[in-house]
């Protein structure tokens, strides 16, 4: 398997303040990644950064990210329009912002096609219908003329697919695309998302802060906290033996609700994840039970603990 | 939609009947007796009861009130004390140079002002020269641009006719004062919808979906700042086909701002009390029509309007 996204030691700074610092990892073609994290870990920005689309005053200091091969950090211009959608698609959280609401729902698949593929209007809008239906959306001829306040949550998620069927991309980064859903239609829209990874071979890279969206979809996991990736590794190996005392923390705190007896209180972490000012060191080090004299003053490595399993903490420095 | 439409054509004829009410009272204010300014001041005292009674002047009140109600609903707005002619009439004389001025108006301030929003909101910052530009715009009385343009185009450049008739040419500089002072609004609304559009997430859906700028601009920029431009312009046409005085007085424009003009120098009360609830109909019949145009153009509305 060849690696389709390549990132390498990039960091985001947004008017000097560092959201990501170094971070690196790669996803193997039509795969699954999670990047795991609280608000403000930095996970957000790295997924905008892969997709050229931070906001004005963001940017990449440094670092490559490279997909299927292309050094996207470096496109600019008719080139960098060129490659949007067709390497990088994005899929939001939010689909009722993240659709233009004076727009009918179909006409925004459709111009991808007129627009990218210079097909005519009537047929774009064919094909809009067509991809519609593939995502599940019943009688989709009338869905496309319906504008996005008409469709539920999960219609316009299924919309927001549809467009990145139409977009045909390599990658395809899912900014937290369930998380205003209920339920059942999450587990719906994971059960597409997972169809559509047998049936066109798209890479994921998938936010979110649900550990039970990640143990569904996930094949690999990068935990983030303070703007570094703290551990990551196979889905399995980072939940079954998590390295990083963030990690462990953070499993404790979903494992606890299940494990503990009816109305346990949660368990949590204690303290704040850092706002505006990244701690020096360990950014976990403020919050972590285990820390030690290095953790506040020397940025611990990524050390290797298993096969293609790595985690950045100084208690693995020292051989525990 | 239908409900809507009924409870705002509801609303719409009781605005015009507040008017209809309040012109009525008002025009115990003007000064001078209406039947001497018929009849003449010579006239001889038979005459003028003979006056009285053909206006029933003379009636109570609520009956003249009634008397005027009804003739009103009826599109009878009275008769001209001065010109003898039915005030229906005399509007519609008046209305096509109006009509011509308003559109001449409407196109300055929507080409003009939509323009230097889309280019201010393209704009990484706000642009402190149109900021200035409002600012002055917005503080000039409408006689003085009206005088000023005159004075420097018409006199001194001699570009430009100094009015009096409604040829495109004398249409030029009316048509500049009545638009520049709509600019800073049409300026600010489309400046301040497009930064909306642009720092939107459905923004950045385009952007990530490799749309071409030209469309990104037309399709997802432009049409988010329609539905705000038609409200404003609703309002203006409105106010402006109902006659803009200032503007008309000062070129000589021959609509029915003049018209008005002209009614209040003469105590003319038909045709003043004639010209004012013909405008609050015009007023109203425009902000109705923006509206249905704007649930048209904008889909958001139909929810937020059906309820």
């Amino acid at each position: 398997m060849t690696p389709l996204l390549e990132v390498e030691a990039v960091s985001v700074r947004y008017d000097g303040f560092e959201a990501v610092t170094g971070a690196s990892l790669t996803v193997e073609e039509g795969r699954t990644m999670a990047i795991v994290g609280e608000s403000g870990s930095g996970k957000t920005s790295l997924a905008l950064a892969v997709a050229r689309l931070l906001p004005p005053g963001g940017e990449v200091v440094s670092g490559s990210v490279r997909v299927d091969g292309v050094d996207v950090t470096a496109l600019r211009g008719a080139d960098l329009r060129r490659a949007r959608g067709r390497l990088v698609g994005y899929l939001a959280q939010d689909s009722m912002a993240a659709l233009n609401p004076v727009l009918p729902a179909g006409l925004q698949v459709a111009e991808v096609f007129e627009t990218r593929d210079g097909t005519r209007r009537r047929e774009a809008r064919h094909r809009a219908v067509e991809l519609l239906g593939q995502v599940g959306i019943q009688r989709a001829g009338e869905v496309a003329a319906m504008y996005p306040h008409e469709l539920s949550g999960g219609m316009r998620q299924r919309v927001m697919i549809a467009m990145a069927l139409a977009l045909r991309s390599r990658l395809l980064i899912a900014d937290e695309p369930t998380t205003a859903l209920d339920v059942t239609v999450q587990a719906e829209i994971l059960a597409l998302a997972a169809a559509l990874q047998a049936d066109h071979g798209v890479t994921f890279l998938w936010i979110t802060h649900d550990m039970g969206v990640v143990a569904e979809v996930a094949d690999t996991v990068a935990v983030m906290y303070g703007g570094r990736i703290a551990e990551q590794g196979p889905a399995g190996e980072v939940f079954g033996s998590p390295a990083h005392p963030y990690t462990q923390a953070l499993l404790e705190t979903v494992r606890g609700g299940a494990e503990a007896p009816p109305k346990a209180p949660f368990a949590t972490i204690a303290g704040a994840p850092p706002a505006g000012v990244i701690p020096p060191g360990c950014p976990f080090h403020p919050r972590c039970a285990h820390a030690f004299e290095p953790c506040p003053e020397v940025v611990p490595a990524m050390v290797d603990t298993g096969p293609g399993h790595r985690a950045a903490c100084h208690l693995l420095g020292v051989g525990r | 939609m239908a409900r809507y439409l009924i409870v705002r054509l509801g609303l719409g004829l009781v605005t015009i009947a507040g008017v209809v009410l309040l012109t009525f009272v008002l025009q115990f204010s003007l000064p001078g007796d209406p039947a001497r300014r018929i009849a003449g001041p010579r006239a001889s005292p038979e005459v003028l009861a003979t006056v009285r009674a053909n206006l029933h002047l003379d009636d109570p009140v609520a009956s003249q009130l009634v008397t005027y109600v009804s003739d009103v609903a009826q599109g009878d707005l009275g008769v001209s004390y001065i010109r003898r002619r039915p005030v229906i009439d005399l509007v519609k004389e008046r209305l096509p140079a109006t009509a011509v001025l308003a559109f001449g108006g409407l196109l300055v301030e929507v080409l003009l002002g939509g323009g230097l929003g889309l280019w201010d909101g393209l704009r990484r910052r706000r642009s402190r020269v149109l900021a200035a530009g409002n600012v002055v715009l917005l503080s000039i009385p409408t006689y003085s641009l009206g005088f000023l343009l005159l004075v420097v185009f018409a006199y001194r450049l001699d570009l430009l006719p100094l009015g009096g008739g409604t040829s495109l040419e004398e249409l030029i500089l009316p048509a500049l004062t009545l638009g520049l002072f709509g600019v800073p609004y049409y300026a600010a609304v489309v400046s301040e919808s497009t930064r909306t559009a642009l720092a939107s997430p459905y923004m950045r859906t385009a952007v990530a979906k490799g749309l071409p700028r030209r469309v990104i601009l037309r399709r997802h920029v432009l049409r988010n700042c329609l539905s705000p431009v038609i409200t404003l312009a609703g309002l203006d046409v409105a106010i402006y086909l109902s006659g803009v005085v200032f503007v008309e007085s000062v070129f000589a424009w021959p609509g029915i701002g003049q018209l008005q003009e002209q009614a209040y120098n003469e105590l003319d009360r038909p045709l003043l009390m004639g010209t004012v609830i013909i405008a609050a109909v015009v007023v109203v019949a425009f902000n109705l029509i923006a509206d249905v145009v704007r649930v048209l153009v904008d889909p958001r509305a139909r929810v937020e309007e059906a309820g």
